[in-house]
C-alpha cells in the first residue's frame, strides 16, 4: 500500500517524511555504514594494504584475509576499506569543488547578465562538448596520471552542470515579487543575491551535488580502470578492478568481486537518496513513501 | 485534489534487471564460446590473437617489436635466420650472423676484406602487384631505410652511424646487389634478415609520399608498399584487425595458410575467453598467469622459446643519486629475483646479470651469473655509499602487463633495505619519450634487444651516443667500443667483449630482473609453429 505523505515543505513534515521512506532510511543507513567503514576500518584492521606477502599470493577469502589476498599477498579486505577511501573521498572532492565552482559562476551569470552571462555559457557549453572521461584525460595527459590531475578533470567537467541550473534558477528567483521589493528599499545587489537569492538555491546544489557524487565516483573509477587514475600501489576500487580482471577467469574472482560490490552498492545508495531527495524537495511538495 | 505519482525512480528494479542482463548476457557468451567446435574453427581462416598496438607498417621507421613483426610478413629480404627444432613442429631462429641462408639472394660473395658483399638475387620475381622484384628494388629499400635516419636505419646498421656502416649499395644488373661497407662487419647478414632489410616497391612509395629524411611516410603507417613477402595485406582495420592472404608471387616456398586473421586486442579476458574457447589458433601477448592458467587446459598447449627480452631497471648513470655506483650496486643485492621470476613471471623468464643477453652472440656464461638477493650485503653496500634517506623515482609505463606488479615488488623490498621508491607512472607516450631521451632516474621496461651482444654494448656504453639512454660513459670503455667496431671477426672480439662486460658489471648500471621467456598459446590442433625475433606467420598452421 502506498501513502502519501501531508502536503509540506516545512522542515518538521520533511523530517517525517523521511523517517518514515524505508528505502531512504535504508539507503541513508547503508551509506552512513559505508563512510564510517573507509574512515575507521584502515585505522582498525590490523593489515597493512601495502604489505607484499607473496607465501599468501591470491589466496581466496579465509578467517585471516577475509576477502582473501591479491596477486602480491596483499590483504584485500585493507585495500578495498582503503580503495573506498580513496574513491569516495574523491568522489566528494570533485562534487564540492564542482558545486562551490559552479554555484559562484551560475550566480554571476544569472545576476549580472549580459556579457558575463554569454561568456560563462558559452564556456560551460564547451566544456560540455566533450564527455567527462575524454576531459579528464586531457587533464590527465597534461599534468600526470594520478587521482590529483582526475579529480581536477572531473571537477572542471562538473562544475557547468551546476552553474546551468544555478543560472536558470537565479534568473527565475530574481523575477519575483520579493526580490523586486528588496531592491526597490535599496538592497545591495550582492545582499540581494546571497541573503535573498541564494537560499533558495540550497535543495538544487544539494541535489546536484547528489547526482554527481555516483556519476565522479564511476568516472574515477574508469580512469582507474584505464590505469591514468591512481598510481600503484596506491588502492583505489576502479584500479583494482583493473589489476584483478586477469585473475577473474583463472577462478581468484574475489580480486574483483569484493572491490566491484563496493562499488555498486556506493553509487547504488547515492542514487537512491538523490532519487528520493530530488521528491522530498520538490517545491510541489507531493511526496511518496512506501509503508 | 489529484495527486500525481512522481516517478518513484524504481532503482531496484532497474539494478536487478541489469543484473539479470548481464548474467544472462554472461551465460549466453559462455555457451556460445564453449559451442565452438572443431569444424567452426576449421570452417574460420588461421586466426592469431595479438595483444600488439599497431601504429605503423613501416619498418623503416618504426621502432617497437611488434609492429616489426607484423609488417615484416609483407616484405621479403636478401637472407634469412636458419630455424632449429625445439619441440615436435616447433622452430626458432637461430640467432647467429654467421648461420644465415639465403633467401632472396642465393648467394653472396665477400670481398675487400669483408666491407663488400655481393649479392646474387633470384631471377624475374615480382612484388604482389606484378612490379618488377629486382636489384634496383634492394637498392632503393636499404637506402631509403638508411635516408629515413630513423629506427630502422639504427637497427640495419647495428648502431654504427657515424659514421654509417652501409657507404654505398649498388644495383649493375637486375639480379646483383653490390652492399658496400665502411667498415667490416659481418653482423650486417643479421640485421638484412630482419625487418629492416625488408624489400619495398619503389613506385608505390614514390606514388605515395616518397621518402623523406628524418620523417614518416604518412600512408605506410597503414599500407604496405605491396608485397614481396609471403603475404599480402587484403584488409586492414588499425587497432582491430587485418587479415592477410597468400602472395601468389612469392619468391620462396609459399605460406601454409591461405589466410591469415589477426585481431589486434589489449583486452586479456578476451584474449583468455577466446585462447579457450578455440576462436583463436595462437594467441600472443597474454601476460605470464594468463599463460600459465591456460597451459594447464585442455584447451591449449604454451610454445616457449628464448627471447632477447630483459626485464630491467635502467638507471640514470649521471642522475641524482643513480650516479653512486655503490648505490646502484645495493639496489642489485635488493632485489628478490627468485620470487619475480616464480610468483610474477610464473616460471617463464630466467635470471643472468650482465649487458650481454644468454644466448646472443658474446654472450659469457662465467663472466654474467646471476646475481643473489642478499639484504645484508646491500645494507652494507648502502652505507658505504654515503647516501642517507634514499628516494628513488621509478618510472613505469603502467599500461604494460606485470610492470605495476614489479614495481610494488621492488618498492616493499627496496624499503627494506632503507630506500623509499615513488612509482612514477607514465603514458605510454611520454614513457617512451623521457626514457629515449634519458629524461628519467630509473625505468623498469622490458627491454627488447637485437641479439648480438657487440651491437648491445655499443648501443649502451658508447659516450654520449643518442642511443645510450642511461647516459653511460664508463672512464677506459670508448678505446674497447673503437676496437671492437674495427674488429670482424666474432673469436677476435669476445675478448673485447669481456673487458667491456668487466667494465659494466663493475658499475652496476642496471638492473636484470630476469629474462622474459617468449611465449605462444596455441590451439593443439597446430601443427606447425616458428618463433624468431620478427614473427613469420608463413610458417604457422593447423
Amino acid at each position: 500500500m502506498v501513502a502519501v505523505a501531508a502536503e509540506s515543505p516545512i522542515a518538521v513534515s520533511r523530517r517525517r517524511i523521511v523517517k518514515g521512506d524505508r528505502v531512504l532510511v535504508a539507503a541513508l543507513s547503508g551509506l552512513a555504514v559505508i563512510a564510517v567503514a573507509v574512515v575507521v576500518g584502515p585505522w582498525l584492521w590490523h593489515y597493512d594494504s601495502n604489505a607484499v606477502d607473496l607465501a599468501a599470493q591470491l589466496s581466496p577469502p579465509s578467517i585471516d584475509h577475509p576477502l582473501g589476498t591479491d596477486n602480491l599477498g596483499r590483504d584485500l579486505l585493507a585495500r578495498v576499506l582503503l580503495g573506498a577511501q580513496t574513491s569516495l573521498g574523491a568522489g566528494l572532492v570533485v562534487v564540492l569543488a564542482g558545486a562551490v565552482l559552479g554555484s559562484v559562476t551560475g550566480l554571476l551569470a544569472g545576476a549580472l547578465g549580459g556579457v558575463v552571462d554569454s561568456v560563462l555559457t558559452w564556456l560551460t557549453n564547451s566544456i560540455l562538448c566533450f564527455p567527462s572521461i575524454m576531459l579528464a584525460m586531457a587533464v590527465v595527459m597534461a599534468l600526470k596520471p594520478g587521482i590529483p590531475a582526475v579529480v581536477i578533470g572531473l571537477s572542471i567537467h562538473s562544475f557547468p552542470w551546476y552553474m546551468r541550473t544555478i543560472r536558470g534558477e537565479v534568473m527565475r528567483i530574481a523575477a519575483q515579487d520579493f526580490v523586486k521589493s528588496t531592491n526597490a528599499i535599496g538592497a545591495t545587489q550582492m545582499r540581494i543575491l546571497f541573503r535573498h537569492i541564494f537560499p533558495h538555491l540550497v535543495s538544487t546544489i544539494v541535489l546536484q551535488m547528489a547526482a554527481v557524487f555516483g556519476a565522479a565516483v564511476l568516472s574515477l573509477a574508469a580512469m582507474g580502470f584505464l590505469g591514468m587514475g591512481a598510481q600503484p600501489p596506491t588502492a583505489e576500487l576502479g584500479a583494482m578492478i583493473t589489476e584483478g580482471q586477469q585473475f577473474f577467469l583463472t577462478g581468484q574472482w574475489w580480486l574483483v568481486a569484493f572491490p566491484g560490490l563496493v562499488l555498486l552498492v556506493a553509487v547504488t545508495l547515492t542514487t537512491i537518496i538523490a532519487d528520493r531527495a530530488r521528491e522530498l524537495l520538490d517545491p510541489r511538495g507531493e511526496y511518496i513513501v512506501a509503508d | 485534489m489529484t495527486r500525481h505519482k512522481p516517478p518513484r525512480g524504481p532503482i531496484w528494479h532497474r539494478t536487478a534487471l541489469g543484473v539479470t542482463l548481464v548474467l544472462f548476457a554472461t551465460a549466453a557468451s559462455a555457451c556460445s564460446n564453449s559451442g565452438a567446435t572443431g569444424s567452426a574453427a576449421a570452417s574460420r581462416p588461421f586466426t592469431v590473437n595479438w595483444a600488439a598496438n599497431i601504429t605503423s607498417l613501416d619498418p623503416a621507421f618504426t621502432c617497437p617489436g611488434d609492429e616489426n613483426s607484423f609488417a615484416s610478413n609483407f616484405y621479403g629480404r636478401l637472407v634469412k635466420l636458419s630455424t632449429r627444432e625445439i619441440s615436435p613442429g616447433v622452430t626458432a631462429a637461430v640467432p647467429d650472423p654467421s648461420k644465415v641462408e639465403p633467401d632472396f639472394a642465393t648467394k653472396w660473395d665477400v670481398s675487400d676484406g669483408g666491407k663488400t658483399y655481393t649479392f646474387t638475387l633470384q631471377p624475374g620475381k615480382k612484388f604482389a602487384n606484378g612490379d618488377p622484384l629486382d636489384a634496383a628494388a634492394v637498392k632503393y629499400s636499404i637506402e631509403r631505410t638508411v635516408k629515413m635516419g630513423a629506427c630502422g636505419a639504427t637497427s640495419l646498421q647495428l648502431g654504427l652511424t657515424k659514421p654509417a656502416l652501409i657507404s654505398s649499395v649498388e644495383a649493375p644488373d637486375p639480379t646483383t646487389v653490390v652492399l658496400r661497407l665502411t667498415q667490416a662487419y659481418p653482423g650486417i647478414l643479421y640485421s638484412l634478415a630482419q625487418s629492416r632489410g625488408s624489400i619495398y616497391d619503389p613506385k608505390e612509395i614514390e606514388a605515395n609520399g616518397g621518402v623523406q629524411p628524418n620523417t614518416p611516410n604518412q600512408w605506410l603507417q597503414s599500407h604496405t608498399a605491396s608485397s614481396s613477402g609471403p603475404y599480402v595485406l587484403a584488409e586492414y582495420v588499425p587497432g582491430n584487425h587485418a587479415t592477410l592472404e597468400r602472395n601468389p608471387n612469392y619468391y620462396g616456398t609459399p605460406a601454409l595458410e591461405p589466410t591469415v586473421r589477426v585481431n589486434f586486442t589489449t583486452s586479456v579476458p578476451t584474449l583468455q575467453v577466446q585462447a579457450q574457447s578455440g576462436e583463436a589458433d595462437v594467441t600472443l601477448g597474454l601476460p605470464p598467469q594468463a599463460v600459465n592458467n591456460l597451459s594447464t587446459q585442455s584447451c591449449c598447449k604454451v610454445v616457449t622459446a628464448e627471447s632477447p627480452t630483459p626485464v630491467t631497471v635502467s638507471m640514470n648513470y649521471q642522475g641524482p643519486l643513480t650516479d653512486n655506483a655503490k648505490f646502484r650496486e645495493a639496489l642489485t643485492y635488493a632485489v628478490p629475483y627468485s620470487d619475480i621470476i616464480k610468483k610474477v613471471a610464473y616460471g617463464y623468464g630466467d635470471s643472468y646479470y650482465g649487458p650481454v643477453i644468454p644466448g646472443m652472440a658474446g654472450y659469457n656464461q662465467a663472466l654474467e651469473p646471476a646475481r643473489s638477493f642478499d639484504p645484508g650485503k646491500a645494507k652494507q653496500l648502502l652505507a658505504e655509499s654515503g647516501v642517507s634517506s634514499p628516494t628513488l623515482d621509478l618510472m613505469i609505463n603502467p599500461t604494460t602487463p606485470g610492470v605495476s606488479e614489479i614495481a610494488t615488488l621492488l618498492q616493499s623490498a627496496w624499503q627494506q633495505i632503507g630506500v623509499t621508491v615513488n612509482i612514477d607512472a607514465k603514458p605510454p607516450a611520454d614513457f617512451t619519450t623521457l626514457f629515449n631521451q634519458g629524461k628519467y632516474q630509473s625505468a623498469l621496461l622490458y627491454e627488447n634487444s637485437i641479439p648480438i651482444g657487440a651491437y648491445e654494448l655499443r648501443k649502451k656504453l658508447t659516450c654520449d651516443s643518442a642511443s645510450n639512454n642511461q647516459h653511460i660513459c664508463i672512464p677506459g670503455t670508448m678505446p674497447l667500443l673503437d676496437q671492437l667496431n674495427n674488429t670482424a671477426d666474432p673469436a677476435a672480439q669476445q675478448p673485447i667483449i669481456d673487458a667491456l662486460v668487466h667494465k659494466w658489471l663493475e658499475n652496476s648500471p642496471t638492473i636484470i630482473l630476469y629474462r622474459a621467456q617468449f611465449t605462444a598459446v596455441v590451439r593443439p590442433n597446430v601443427k606447425h609453429f616458428a618463433y624468431a625475433p620478427n614473427f613469420r606467420l608463413a610458417d604457422w598452421s593447423r
